[in-house]
């Protein structure tokens, strides 16, 4: 066991090093930033005074090494546009997205997976279909027609709720929403499939033919094993769902993480961007390896894989 | 599809009874006339029109969806409102009819749906066989790259890299970039499924008569992934498509003046505020209708072709 | 530059005059003429050696209520610092709430002593002395004094720094009130680059807060002289500002400013909509029909800066574009009329003529404007592209506008497509556009399509995208660069002003910078604001967000 858990957190750490050469060669391809930040006026003199104050002038090793040596300590670099830390920008707007990735995760949970459970289990009833029509929107349309549309009628039409901002519940209901929509038809759809496949399962017929009553077929013995893959994905959703936000949050001014990358990149804020980018990476191998351990924990036959 | 599970446990009892024979088993378009029986009617009919629609754009559409249509400054509503049937749905921002350019658009979406998804499978099919086949220090280096791509979230990848690579190509740049971020799903699935491969007898028949390790993965490997990977292709052409849509809302999808999908339904949003929903919905439709399709098609083409591979 | 400055001043009297605002019910001036107005401008006109004094202080009140503001784009802190100010009169939307300059604009008082209670530029333009407020005080209590003065100026890192540090012979300050400026040659444009949101050195910063928490820490939390003070700021997406009510011009009457950045168009109008804010900056074009017909929105508009063509490298002979007449073609396959009526409900102006406005300090005024260069006529344009052989037209690369004007690219694509011109919309985010620009005629091939929010004066632009050498320049044209030198070598105004003309009209004569149309503001205003709306937005030349602060009255 102890094994197991080294060779996977070897493995990340490798990962997470990778991760940082390819974002920080793909920073440096986008152009100069010094010629940007200083402005497209200014002189040479400026410019390359702005550069040495950035340390953008010393050879591409060097700047890595400092990078990743600084990164560990904890200091992702000085944000351009922000006259900060990187680290404390991210860390001031960190909280908003996981407020808004925990609702909608939250909610992708109890709607998605009692909503797979139920058409699994009752295929033929109506309630099956309006859950797939449910889903099937979650994934075919994009969140920000969903966004859209959810302002449109409950803040414009109806005025129940705000249009944008954050700080208060009320803002939270619609970007969770629109957010968490995609994910509920996801969980719904994996729920639903892992639910069967357990069904058809030879444990299930085993206890069905010992005439244990129905219901404690699918919720003690079904529901517990259909739910790991369910949940150890979910871990990972989460996580992603704290990143890609961008697009909602633009939408309804929630300052966060996915807004901060957009601002970064179209600025050229480079230092911004390499720290969040590298954040949202960390994280996922973060979870991952949380994930694969108690993936391990539960299921002794993963450990034997390489 | 967020994630990828990649723990398969294949137990194909057909392919077990084969073993023992000590005989290949059947290629997978055998069974083609089998499964068809049970298709999806509906997705494949959506799917065939498209294709249609695509092709004979140019009769169909009754104007051109670059210039806007004669006497249209902007925004007008559909016919039903302005008794104007020469622009049936009304025309979009710049006078141009809607109709028309959600008939181009399939072209656009359907290409770059396609093709970033081809883009993507080929490069992972490549990546995944080689380091599933070949194993050892390969494999590590290969998939510790593949999990550091993929632990970058998909839209944050992709905006990046538009930011980074912009527009150099047009609508390639965008194919390109969905290909670059996608990839790496493919290799880790099928880089599993290789692994399992790999220990069965007629593999290793064939490495006992002396096959080269090019041969063995061209002829025995990639041919019994060809299911895994139509699955995993028919789900991601649906995210592709609406990753597209995505990254034009935020202004780095295909240029334009192009009419695909995804922009036309970010150009839509401002006049929907207005109380216009009908621009946004005509392109929302088919985005709708297309992702429909293709998902019913891999749900059945995962059940069909391998029912216990449930983590796709 | 004296007679251009007049002019220019008169030129914005007419622009306020002459602009009607959409639906504003409340007393839109209509009967003022143009002489009333010109003569309200001409007392106020500084001349060299001028001097001034004004004491117009209003009523002291007791601030109450919230005014909310939605603010366009994305927040960068460097804008709460005057002293690093750049070209982007956006930063000065807060400024104008946190700051106060030495010298200011207000609503038919042009270069008014704001933070000075006196100035006096000296008739040969080697000095300037001022003459601090008394009184006056920074957020945190401490006096303005001269020593905060001196600071500001010699501290100063914004745009221009280096000609204001390059021009100072010495300072000398006589009391705590009192501070002269000394130049080594005449400096003719100081009171423009001084006073106005040219650059930021007259904007005053406290001496002894700067040095002691840094050009870092004062960006997180600035100390001004201003009307406002900030007190708080979340994650650069929500200010919130508190009145001062000792403030020398008159005690702001609302108590609390917030302004909230909303950068989505869509959401923006839907708050304003909903009532969460009141007043709004920007309703794009689309909206605007949706925005007429709401009873409680008042909208005012004002067409503002050009938006002009460049076509990089077409000097060489070898590019289509090196005839005149496929350029003067392409100005006349340009319908303004049409671009005007679909961007902006037709209100934008389409004569400007001039890819400088007439209110902008040294451009070419209407009178001085040949309306060949913004006629639109097809068959002409036509003719001369047969004439200069191109019958069928040719093919271009790309057309590059500046983000975000993506839409009337495409208007322009299409319009010159008329006349046989194919092209397709590049389209890159501002940042790499304006890169992009420094680089010379090949970095971005094609056409481009410009605007720019360049403050100061039109030589300022000049020297930026017309010069040779210019930083954000694909031009040259070494005759013209000739007479530009000799403008800048010039201590005369009435020869600098000849020269400036002469400039513009040669290059508009061979259609270089082709002229497209006048960009039309579009801005909103809520219920609960008391104030006439045109008194309120786009009250002073070339400043088209809220101001002045210390006016904005709300409903009882």
């Amino acid at each position: 066991m102890i094994a197991f858990v080294l060779r996977r957190m070897a493995a990340s750490v490798v990962t997470l090093l990778l991760l940082s050469v390819t974002i920080f060669l793909l920073v440096r391809a986008t152009g100069d930033p010094a010629r940007v930040y200083a402005g497209a006026e200014a002189s040479e003199e400026e410019v390359a005074a702005v550069r040495e104050d950035f340390g953008l002038d010393r050879p591409l090793p060097v700047q890595y090494a400092s990078f990743v040596t600084d990164t560990v300590k904890g200091d992702l670099g000085h944000s351009i546009q922000f006259r900060q830390p990187v680290f404390e920008v991210y860390m001031d707007r960190l909280p908003r997205s996981l407020i808004l990735a925990t609702v909608a995760f939250g909610l992708s949970l109890v709607i998605g997976i009692p909503a797979g459970v139920l058409s699994a289990v009752r295929p033929g009833r109506w309630s099956a279909g309006v859950f797939r029509a449910v889903a099937l929107t979650g994934v075919s349309v994009p969140n920000f027609v969903i966004a859209t549309t959810l302002i449109l009628v409950f803040a414009v039409k109806l005025r129940w709720l705000p249009t944008s901002g954050s700080g208060s519940i009320k803002q939270l209901v619609m970007p969770s929403i629109a957010l968490g929509w995609y994910f509920a038809a996801a969980m719904m759809r994996l729920t639903q499939s892992s639910m069967l496949e357990v069904m058809r399962g030879e444990y299930v017929k085993l206890a069905r033919l010992k005439g244990v009553p129905e219901w404690i077929v699918i919720g003690k013995h079904a529901l517990k094993n259909a739910l790991i893959p369910v949940l150890t994905l979910a871990g990972v959703n989460f996580v992603v769902m704290v990143n890609v936000a961008v697009v909602i949050e633009q939408i309804f001014a929630w300052p966060g993480i996915g807004d901060l990358v957009y601002q970064g990149i179209t600025l050229r804020d480079f230092p911004l961007v390499q720290g969040v980018v590298l954040m949202a990476g960390f994280m996922v191998v973060a979870v991952n390896l949380i994930v694969d351990v108690v993936y391990a924990v539960l299921d002794p036959r993963i450990r034997l894989e390489r | 599809m967020a994630v990828i599970a990649t723990r398969s446990t294949t137990t194909d009892s057909a392919d077990q009874a084969d073993d023992e024979a000590g005989r290949r088993p059947r290629p997978p378009w055998g069974r083609l006339r089998v499964l068809l029986a049970d298709a999806p009617t509906g997705a494949i009919v959506i799917i065939a029109a498209l294709a249609v629609v695509a092709v004979f754009a140019p009769w169909l559409a009754p104007h051109d969806p670059l210039q806007p249509v004669p006497g249209a400054l902007s925004t007008t509503g559909p016919a039903w409102e302005t008794g104007n049937w020469d622009s049936v749905l009304g025309t979009d921002f710049q006078g141009r009819d809607i109709l028309s350019r959600v008939i181009y658009g399939t072209r656009i979406s359907l290409a770059v749906g396609l093709a970033g998804t081809l883009v993507a499978g080929s490069l992972g099919l490549a990546v995944g066989v080689v380091a599933g086949y070949l194993g050892g220090l390969v494999d590590q280096v290969l998939m510790r790259i593949v999990d550091a791509w993929l632990a970058i979230p998909a839209l944050i990848f992709a905006v990046f890299l538009a930011m980074v690579f912009g527009n150099r190509l047009g609508i390639w740049s965008i194919v390109i970039i969905l290909g670059a971020v996608f990839w790496t799903r493919y290799a880790r699935v099928l880089r599993g499924e290789v692994l399992s491969l790999r220990e069965r007898d007629f593999v290793r028949l064939a490495q006992v008569a002396g096959a080269s390790r090019w041969r063995i993965m061209r002829r025995h490997i990639i041919p019994n992934v060809a299911n895994t990977w139509m699955v995993l292709a028919s789900l991601t052409v649906g995210v592709v498509i609406i990753l597209e849509a995505s990254l034009s809302f935020l202004g780095i999808g295909v240029p334009p003046p192009a009419p695909a999908w995804g922009s036309m339904i970010a150009e839509a949003r401002i006049p929907l505020m207005a109380g216009k929903w009908l621009p946004v919905a005509a392109p929302a439709v088919p985005i709708a209708l297309t992702v429909f399709a293709f998902n019913l098609l891999g749900d059945w083409l995962r059940i069909r072709l391998d029912p216990t591979q449930r983590n796709l | 530059m004296r007679t251009r400055l007049w002019r220019a001043v008169a030129a914005f009297g007419l622009l306020a005059a002459g602009c009607g605002s959409g639906d504003s019910s409340a007393g839109q001036d209509e009967t003022s003429t143009p002489e009333s107005v010109a003569q309200v401008v001409e007392v106020t006109t500084p001349q060299a050696g001028a001097e001034r004094s004004s004491t117009t202080l209003g009523e002291r009140r007791e601030p109450a209520g919230k005014v909310v503001y939605g603010w366009h784009t994305a927040l960068s802190p460097a804008w709460l610092d005057p002293q690093e100010s750049g070209n982007v009169i956006t930063a000065y939307g807060f400024n104008m709430a946190i700051h106060d300059s030495m010298i200011k604009h207000f609503p038919g008082d042009q270069l008014a002593p704001s933070l000075a209670e006196s100035y006096e530029i000296a008739d040969d333009f080697m000095s300037a002395s001022f003459t601090i407020r008394e009184g006056a005080k920074f957020h945190n209590g401490e006096p303005v004094t001269a020593d905060d003065v001196e600071f500001t100026y010699l501290n100063y890192r914004g745009t221009q720094a280096q000609l204001f540090k390059d021009r100072l012979d010495r300072i000398e300050k006589a009391d705590a009130r009192n501070i002269t400026f000394y130049f080594k040659e005449p400096f003719l444009d100081f009171l423009i680059l001084y006073g106005t949101p040219a650059t930021g050195i007259g904007w005053i910063v406290p001496k002894a807060y700067y040095e002691q928490v840094g050009p870092d820490g004062f960006k997180q939390a600035p100390i001004g002289a201003g009307p406002y003070k900030l007190v708080r700021n979340t994650a650069n997406t929500e200010l919130e500002l508190e009145a001062m009510p000792d403030y020398w011009r008159k005690g702001p009457a609302v108590k609390t400013i917030i302004y909230k950045i909303i950068t989505d168009d869509a959401t923006r109008f839907a708050a304003l909509q909903t009532g969460e804010i009141d007043l709004m900056n920007v309703v794009q074009g689309q909206l605007l029909d949706a925005a007429k017909n709401d009873d409680r929105i008042r909208l005012t508009q004002r067409s503002t800066t050009a938006f002009w063509l460049e076509f990089p490298g077409w000097e060489k002979p070898d590019s289509p574009f090196h005839d005149v007449r496929v350029r003067q073609a392409i100005s006349l396959a340009l319908n303004r009329r049409e671009i005007s009526d679909a961007e902006t409900g037709g209100f934008a102006k389409i004569d400007t003529g001039n890819w400088g406005a007439p209110d902008l300090i040294g451009a070419l005024q209407p009178d001085e404007i040949k309306p060949e260069w913004y006629e639109y006529n097809l068959e002409k344009a036509k003719q001369l592209m047969a004439d200069a052989g191109y019958p069928d037209g040719f093919e271009v690369p790309q057309l590059t506008p500046l983000a975000p004007y993506y839409a009337l690219a495409e208007r322009v694509i299409t319009q010159l497509a008329q006349i046989g011109i194919k092209t397709s919309l590049n389209r890159i985010e501002r940042a790499a556009f304006v890169e992009a620009l420094t680089k010379g005629p090949d970095a971005l091939p094609g056409i481009i399509l410009n605007i720019s929010g360049l403050n100061g004066d039109m030589a300022a632009r000049w020297r930026a995208f017309a010069t040779c050498e210019g930083p954000s320049s694909r031009t040259c044209i070494p005759e013209l660069d000739a007479k530009f030198a000799q403008y800048e070598a010039s201590t005369d105004p009435e020869e600098r002003d000849t020269l400036m003309a002469e400039l513009q009209t040669s290059f508009n004569d061979q259609y270089v910078f082709p002229y497209v149309y006048t960009l039309g503001l579009t801005m909103a205003t809520g219920p609960r604001i008391a104030n006439n709306p045109d008194d309120i937005w786009f009250s002073i030349p070339q400043f088209p967000y809220v101001f002045p602060w210390e006016d904005v009255e709300l409903k009882p």
